[in-house]
C-alpha cells in the first residue's frame, strides 16, 4: 500500500468518526442538554420560590420585586451574581453555595426576560451576559 | 493602575454545596446507588453546561451535613428525588451554615468590610453605628457607620490615579494622590447618613414595609473630613461653559456611581476627602480619595473615588434612575421619567436617642442623650415627649455647634418605673419640623417622622 493510499485511508477513517461523534452530538446531545436545563429552570424556580419569593415576591415584602430595569442596572450577570452572594438570603447572607446562587441569577434572569428562556448562566458565561435586555 | 486585593467571586468554591446533588438529575454517569460517587472536575469544563461537577470536599461537605441532620445519604437521595429541593430543605431544616473558608482560599471577599463589625449592628453589606456608643460630635472612625454596596477595595495609594474627563472638561488629567495633597485642603465636620436610614420603622410607624435594608437609626455619623474641595480639581482641568453634571464614580465592583448638578460640585462646602479625624480614610470609608457633599445623603459621597465624569448633558445612572429615587402615589413616574422616580439629593431633618432599641432604664432621673441633624445647618430646637406627644418639652442642645454637624441634645428625665415610649421631635434653621406623617414611598428612602423610642423602666 503506497503511502498516498494509507493516508487517504487514514484520513477517510477520521473523517468518518468525525461525521459519527458530530451526529451523536447533534441527536443525542441536545436532547440531554435540553432535558437537563428543563429540570434546571424547574429546580431555580422552586429555590427561589423557597429562599428568595417571600421578600421579593409577596406584597409588603423587605425585598424589592425586583423588576428587569433594577437587574439590568448591575451591567452583567456576573456583577448580578456577585451582589446577590455578597448581600443574599437577606437573614442569612453569603450562606448559600454558589450552585445555588448561579440558579438564583439564572432563575431571575430568565423570569424577567432578560435572558432567553433556555439561556445558561453559570460562571462560564456570566461576564459575557449582558444585561441590557436586548436578549428578551 | 490599581491594584485590588479583593477579587470578584469567579470560581465555584462551594460553601455548604446542596445542590451538588442536582448533579446525579442531569449526569447519567452519577448513580443514586448507595456508594456516591465522587467525581472530579474536568481539567477545562466545558462552556454553557448545566451540568454541576461534584468535587470530593462537596460530597464530604453534603454527607456530613445530612449527618448532621440526622439524615442518611440514601434518604437525602430518596427525598430530593420525591419532593425536590423544597423537601430536602424542610427535611434540614435549616439553612446552610457559613463557609469556613478564607477569602484567599475562595478568592473573593467573604464579607463586605475591613473593619471589625463587632460594635455594629450588622446588615448584609453595611455597619450600623449603635447610637449608644457614641457620647461626642465626632463618631470614631472604628464606630462610624459603613454603606458599601460591594466589597471594601483594597487600594495601593501610590498607583492611585484620579481621572478628571468628559465633553464639558477643557483638558482631561489624572492626578495622584501627592497631586491632591499638594492641594489647599479645606476642613468640615459633616455628618453622613445613608438616605434609606430608619427604613425598617416604616411598617411599625406607617404601617407599609418599604424595601431595602431595615436600618434601624444608625445609618449616620459625624467626622472631621480633609481635603481639597472639588471645585479646586475642577478647576485644574477647565470646566467648559455649558457643564450640566458631575459624576463621581468609584473604583469598586460595579463602579458606584451618583451623579451631581454642577452647582453642587463647584459648592465650596463640597470635597474630596483624603483624611477622615485627621487620618488617611480608613478602607471601608473610600481610601484613599471619597466624595463629601455635606447636607446630601450619603450616596452622593462617593468612596473610593477614582473618576470624574464632567457632561455638558443630565447623566443618568443606576444611582438616579432605579435607586435613591422616591417611588410612590406623591411621585407620578411620569413626571420623573427617565428615572422611575423622585429624586433624591439632600436629607431631612431628623432626632434620635442615643439609647439601645429597646432601651432599660432605671427609675428616676435619667440624663438622655441624642442625635439632631438637618441638611439645613444647625438643628435650632429639640424637644421631647414622655407622655405620646401630649406635651412637649425643650431639650438642651449641647456644644459644639457647627455648620454640618449634627447636633447633640440631651434632656432629664424623672423616669417612673413601667413601660414607656419617649418621642423627639426636632426643628431646623429653616423651620422644618419632623412631621406626625409622611408620604410612603416603596424604597423608604428619607423618614424622618417623630419616631418613637420603647423604654423599659424598672
Amino acid at each position: 500500500m503506497s503511502r498516498r493510499t494509507r493516508v487517504a485511508l487514514v484520513s477517510g477513517v477520521a473523517l468518518a468518526i468525525g461525521l459519527t461523534l458530530i451526529t451523536a452530538i447533534a441527536v443525542i446531545g441536545p436532547d440531554r442538554g435540553l432535558e437537563g436545563r428543563a429540570r434546571e429552570r424547574e429546580l431555580a424556580a422552586e429555590f427561589y420560590q423557597m429562599r428568595c419569593a417571600a421578600c421579593h415576591e409577596l406584597e409588603g415584602g423587605i425585598g424589592s420585586p425586583l423588576p428587569p430595569r433594577v437587574l439590568a442596572s448591575y451591567g452583567t450577570a456576573q456583577l448580578l451574581f456577585n451582589y446577590v452572594r455578597l448581600a443574599m438570603p437577606y437573614e442569612a447572607p453569603r450562606t448559600l453555595s454558589n450552585e445555588e446562587y448561579w440558579l438564583t441569577v439564572g432563575h431571575l434572569l430568565r423570569s424577567r426576560g432578560l435572558v432567553v428562556e433556555d439561556a445558561v448562566v453559570n460562571q462560564e458565561t456570566a461576564e459575557g451576559i449582558k444585561l441590557d435586555g436586548s436578549a428578551s | 493602575m490599581h491594584t485590588r486585593e479583593v477579587q470578584p467571586p469567579s470560581h465555584p468554591c462551594s460553601t455548604e454545596p446542596l445542590l451538588p446533588i442536582l448533579s446525579f438529575m442531569y449526569d447519567p454517569a452519577s448513580r443514586l446507588d448507595a456508594e456516591l460517587e465522587v467525581r472530579t472536575p474536568p481539567p477545562s469544563p466545558p462552556a454553557a453546561s448545566t451540568v454541576i461537577p461534584l468535587t470530593r470536599s462537596q460530597v464530604s461537605a453534603l454527607i456530613e451535613r445530612a449527618r448532621r441532620e440526622g439524615i442518611s445519604r440514601r434518604d437525602l437521595m430518596k427525598i430530593f428525588a420525591v419532593g425536590g429541593l423544597g423537601a430536602v430543605f424542610a427535611a434540614c431544616e435549616r439553612p446552610p451554615a457559613p463557609s469556613s473558608s478564607s477569602p484567599s482560599e475562595l478568592g473573593v471577599a467573604d464579607v463586605p468590610w475591613v473593619k471589625n463589625p463587632e460594635p455594629f449592628i450588622q446588615h448584609p453589606t453595611n455597619l450600623e453605628t449603635r447610637l449608644e456608643l457614641l457620647d461626642a460630635v465626632i463618631t470614631p472612625n472604628e464606630l462610624f457607620f459603613v454603606r458599601n454596596h460591594a466589597p471594601t477595595p483594597r487600594i495601593d495609594a501610590t498607583d492611585f490615579r484620579l481621572r478628571v474627563e468628559g465633553d464639558a472638561i477643557i483638558e482631561a488629567i489624572e492626578l495622584t494622590m501627592s497631586d491632591l495633597r499638594a492641594l489647599p485642603s479645606e476642613s468640615v465636620v459633616a455628618y453622613l447618613e445613608c438616605g434609606g436610614n430608619w427604613r425598617g420603622f416604616w411598617g411599625s410607624v406607617v404601617g407599609r414595609t418599604a424595601a431595602g435594608g431595615q436600618w434601624g437609626t444608625g445609618g449616620v455619623s459625624c467626622a472631621e473630613w480633609g481635603g481639597p474641595t472639588l471645585a479646586s480639581v475642577l478647576d485644574l482641568a477647565g470646566i467648559r461653559s455649558g457643564a450640566v453634571d458631575v459624576d463621581l464614580i468609584g473604583l469598586d465592583e460595579g463602579g458606584f456611581s451618583r451623579p451631581m448638578p454642577i452647582e453642587r460640585a463647584l459648592d465650596p462646602t463640597t470635597v474630596l476627602a483624603h483624611t477622615m479625624n485627621g487620618v488617611d480614610l480608613p478602607p471601608d470609608h473610600g481610601f484613599p480619595l471619597r466624595g463629601v457633599v455635606p447636607g446630601w445623603v450619603g450616596s452622593s459621597c462617593v468612596k473610593w473615588l477614582g473618576r470624574i465624569v464632567v457632561s455638558s448633558e443630565k447623566i443618568w445612572s443606576r444611582n438616579n434612575l432605579t435607586s435613591y429615587v422616591l417611588i410612590g402615589d406623591d411621585w407620578p413616574a411620569d413626571q420623573y421619567a427617565p428615572a422611575d422616580g423622585g429624586p433624591i439629593n439632600a436629607g431631612v431633618v431628623k432626632s434620635a436617642l442615643a439609647l439601645p432599641r429597646p432601651a432599660e432604664l432605671s427609675a428616676g432621673s435619667n440624663s438622655i442623650s441624642g442625635f439632631a441633624y438637618s441638611p439645613s445647618g444647625p438643628v435650632q430646637r429639640v424637644e421631647w415627649s414622655a407622655d405620646g406627644g401630649s406635651s412637649w418639652q425643650a431639650a438642651r442642645i449641647l456644644d459644639p455647634v457647627l455648620p454640618h454637624a449634627w447636633q447633640r441634645f440631651q434632656f432629664e428625665w424623672d423616669a417612673p418605673a413601667g413601660s414607656h415610649t419617649l418621642l423627639t421631635r426636632a426643628t431646623d434653621a429653616a423651620g422644618q419640623t419632623q412631621p406626625d406623617q409622611i408620604a410612603f414611598n416603596s424604597k423608604g428612602y428619607l423618614l424622618n417622622i417623630v419616631l418613637p423610642h420603647p423604654v423599659t423602666v424598672s
